[in-house]
């Protein structure tokens, strides 16, 4: 178990080294890397292009950068021309408090209307939120962010929407399989209650995959951040990714790169584990 | 299940008629998607202007017929770019040796942690400002495509795995056949299934991801428009009460992935 954690725990740290050297790369070979937004004069921007050629190239820049990290240096923004690091403090804190809101508000809703569809098994039980789902998973997230700013929600509530329509389709299948169980059938026979059925027989083996959901939330919830935060001007850190692209502002954008695809994996490595401890994965 | 098929056959209907309304948009549209009727900026809905004019004095409705056309043609070949790649890469990962295979494995994995609508955001910003609208629409298209396979891709290598072991191609190996063609000739029949599967999935997913991209300004550059860069004018979120038909974009755009995820389960099961 501990060789298995330690093997996740290096293929995730490569994982993330290799995703902000990728990011890094796709923005320093970009076309229009070291144009300023103002030169659109072609010549001009041949001109200063040629004079980017000049910057340090990306194995240069990341040997830098990795050199500077493990003396906890981040390096300073570009754009911004503050320490990244304090950036990071500033605003990842914002971003983690929407995703922590979000998701337990998403996971919440979900996840309890799926047991409630599957405890009380009334005809039509199921249609308000299958229909509430399907209207969420067919808007923008961006658009939704735009409309809960408009009835003066706060951002979190935006990614709630989001991810309640992924959670509970998830987990409605997941219980429902479950409840299919033979035993279930049995319990229900006998007459036992649908709460008892529900907490005794059909939580308890569904459990590690309900967990994965948490796991999934963060992977699917993080990146969904970027648009939610950019149009409701939340100051989180995906605000800044986005203001960071447009600035091409490159050492931020490395950074900002390697910290989302740190938390995507985390999110993937806990529900790749949740659904290994009960062997549905290897 | 009979009224499954027929919620099935009606979506598929409305989506045949979006598709109709896009193709034939210079025929449809009341007016080209670029011209300015100065006089008349911000005008309410009317005979003239269905859908009344945006702050530059076009024709709304026309923008919108034009939109059409942009969204479901961009989002269905940015998917087929996407299954085109999950296929190749997929299947060469089952076929191939065991150091290529944990390559392609490990690159699917990390494309797979990178946040990809962080990276199309930065891409798409590094694009030279100066691009035309319709060179946006090829860079958006395929960057949603050269971004989006991995998911796709493990699908299809799971997929190949699992009929590898078959008689047929152990039979077609014992013959000298090579891996190429076994995956041609006696894989890719199999897979056809899964590949339209994961096609449909990545349609709508890739319409909602344009219509973010072009409401943040970096999805298809202005003037042509899309639903989603004509959803830009819900910014300005303080008049949507007084000109709720700001929202048709935003309607249409809902219709066609309702459609499209009511079709959905059907090819799924095919």
């Amino acid at each position: 178990m501990v060789l298995r954690l330690a093997k996740l725990a290096a293929r995730l740290i490569a994982t993330v080294i290799a995703a902000g050297l990728l990011g890094g790369m796709l923005v320093r070979f970009a076309p229009a890397y070291g144009v300023s937004e103002a030169e659109l004069d072609p010549r001009f921007s041949r001109e200063v292009r040629a004079l980017g050629a000049a910057q340090p190239s990306i194995w240069e820049f990341y040997g830098e950068y990795a050199r500077g990290l493990l003396k906890g240096d981040l390096g300073v923004s570009q754009s911004l021309q503050r320490p990244i690091a304090v950036l990071l403090r500033e605003r990842l804190p914002v971003s983690l408090r929407s995703l922590g809101w979000g998701s337990a508000a998403g996971i919440g809703a979900g996840l309890g209307l799926a047991m409630l569809v599957i405890t009380f098994r009334w005809p039509g039980i199921g249609a308000l939120p299958a229909m509430a789902s399907t209207v969420l998973l067919s808007i923008p997230s961006a658009a939704l962010a735009l409309l809960f700013l408009v009835v003066g929600w706060p951002p979190w509530l935006a990614l709630a929407a989001l991810m309640f329509p992924r959670v509970y389709r998830y987990g409605l299948a997941v219980l429902r399989k479950s409840a299919a169980a033979p035993h279930v059938t049995a319990a229900r026979a006998r007459g036992v209650s649908g709460w008892r059925i529900l907490t005794a027989h059909i939580v308890p083996v569904a459990g590690p995959q309900l967990w994965a959901v948490a796991g999934m939330a963060i992977s699917i919830g993080f990146p969904a951040l970027v648009p939610i935060e950019a149009v409701s001007d939340s100051p989180g850190i995906m605000q800044l990714a986005l203001n960071a692209a447009l600035a091409r502002d490159l050492p931020l954008l490395v950074v900002l790169t390697t910290v989302a695809a740190a938390v995507i994996l985390l999110g993937n490595a806990g529900a790749d584990l949740s659904a290994a401890s009960e062997g549905h994965i290897e | 299940m009979t009224a499954r098929i027929a919620a099935s056959w009606c979506a598929g209907s409305v989506l045949c008629i979006l598709l109709g309304v896009g193709v034939c948009a210079p025929w449809i549209a009341p007016r080209p998607y670029a011209s300015q009727d100065r006089e008349n900026p911000q005008v309410r809905p009317s005979r003239e202007y269905l859908l009344g004019t945006d702050e530059l004095g076009r024709d709304r409705f026309s923008r919108l017929i034009y939109g059409t056309r942009v969204s479901l043609l961009l989002a269905p070949a940015a998917a087929l770019m996407s299954v085109a790649i999950a296929a190749i890469v997929g299947g060469a990962a089952a076929l191939s040796g065991r150091w290529v295979r944990r390559g392609l494995i490990a690159v699917t994995d990390l494309l797979l942690a990178l946040p990809t609508i962080l990276i199309l955001l930065t891409v798409r910003a590094m694009l030279p400002l100066n691009v035309s609208a319709w060179t946006s629409i090829v860079i958006t298209s395929t960057l949603l495509g050269a971004l989006n396979w991995p998911a796709a891709a493990r699908v299809v290598r799971a997929g190949t795995e699992s009929v590898i072991h078959a008689g047929f191609v152990l039979q077609a190996r014992a013959a000298g056949v090579s891996d190429f063609r076994i995956y041609i000739r006696q894989l890719f029949p199999n897979l056809r299934p899964v590949l339209t599967a994961q096609f449909w999935i990545l349609v709508p997913a890739f319409i909602l991801t344009e219509a973010n991209l072009s409401l943040l300004g970096l999805g298809v550059s202005e003037p042509m428009p899309s639903w989603g860069n004509m959803l830009r004018e819900l910014e300005n979120y303080s008049a949507i009460p007084e000109r709720p038909w700001v929202l048709a974009p935003l309607a249409v755009l809902m219709i066609a992935i309702l459609c499209l995820y009511t079709v959905l389960p059907q090819r799924e099961e095919t």
